[in-house]
């Protein structure tokens, strides 16, 4: 690690040579992965589905305009409709006790996570909602997740 | 005095070091995510950093170990000790490395390059643990946070060490060049 003196004490140096070629490194890296996942991520944003500890218990087409709920003692789904907006509370048990709030937009083709109860940070909440197909929001502790449809990848197992 | 490997000064600076880095990891998991789930600047790792330059990389280990683990106990979320431990130990062996052996490179860049691994790491074992391969969507991205997140505390440290006396580090010799 690269080091400088100053005044007579040696210091951390902000920038040396070797930087260049972990720089470069780097940006070849993240290019690589906008390639990967633009050529893998593919789909045909049909719609979204909802499973809880691995079960499905929600699919929605977009198109269609229409949804199904898997009936699940389990896992219970309430559901309310406004206009092109679908709400729904899925429960992740049987008492009702964790839920997590999501808004599906039929119009807008698109689903979120609007609220949940299940950790201070709320990472289900705050990640990116799925567009276009593509991305995935996972609720890990109440095992959750919210994934689209069509074009789902070989190597997915739920 | 002798240089013992662990005296008293090192173990007092690696506990103090341990001390702020969990509390800092324990502060920084009250607040959302930035832009995605898992990204976060990592304060943290400024302590790590510290600990593994001037302490050595055992002492670095420590610190680590004691954020990541007793972290996740207090902020509620232990869980996360599964996406944070592999990741953690990973990116510190590759920063513990370069900073040991490469003489060209500076301490901001290792800690960018910490901060790029660390968090596409973390996404790998996400995927690996919930089946869930939609997430890797998120890849370049967590990559980009990483970096500059990485560069922030790279930047700390350089800035701490300007400032702050080595010994307050428990530092016995100068920073670790050889």
């Amino acid at each position: 690690m690269k080091t400088t003196v100053e005044n007579g004490k040696e210091t951390l140096s902000p920038f040396a040579v070797g930087d260049v070629i972990v720089y470069i490194l780097i940006a070849t890296l993240i290019a690589s992965l906008f390639v990967f996942c633009a050529t893998i991520f593919k789909s045909e944003n049909e719609g979204v589905e909802i499973f809880a500890s691995g079960e499905k218990v929600f699919s929605c087409r977009f198109d269609d305009d229409d949804f199904t709920i898997y009936e699940n003692e389990r896992f219970p789904v309430v559901t309310e409709r406004r206009g092109d907006v679908l709400l729904l509370t899925v429960y992740a048990d049987s008492s009702k006790t964790s839920h997590n709030d999501v808004e599906i937009n039929f119009k807008e083709k698109t689903a979120r996570v609007t609220d949940a109860d299940c950790s201070p940070s709320k990472d289900c909440a705050h990640t990116p909602e799925i567009r276009n197909g593509k991305g995935a929001i996972i609720c890990v502790p109440h095992k959750i997740k919210i994934l689209p449809t069509g074009g789902k990848l070989p190597l997915t197992t739920g | 005095m002798n240089d013992h490997f662990f005296s008293t000064k090192k173990i007092v600076s690696c506990a103090v070091l341990s001390a702020l880095a969990l509390v800092s990891f324990t502060i920084e998991n009250l607040f959302p995510p930035l832009f995605i789930p898992g990204a976060r600047i990592g304060v943290s790792n400024v302590f790590v950093l510290l600990s593994v330059v001037y302490a050595g990389a055992p002492c670095g280990l420590i610190t680590l170990l004691t954020k990541i683990l007793l972290g996740s106990v207090f902020s509620g979320n232990v869980s996360a000790m599964l996406y944070s431990l592999p990741s953690g130990l990973l990116s510190f062996s590759i920063e513990a490395l370069l900073i040991k052996r490469a003489k060209n490179v500076s301490v901001v860049a290792i800690s960018g390059l910490g901060g790029v691994c660390s968090l596409l790491i973390q996404n790998c074992v996400y995927c690996l643990i919930l089946g869930a391969t939609e997430y890797l969507v998120y890849a370049p991205y967590l990559a980009i946070v990483g970096f500059l997140a990485g560069l922030t505390v790279g930047f700390i440290v350089f800035l701490l060490s300007k400032t702050v006396p080595e010994k307050f580090f428990g530092a016995e010799k100068r920073p670790r060049d050889e």
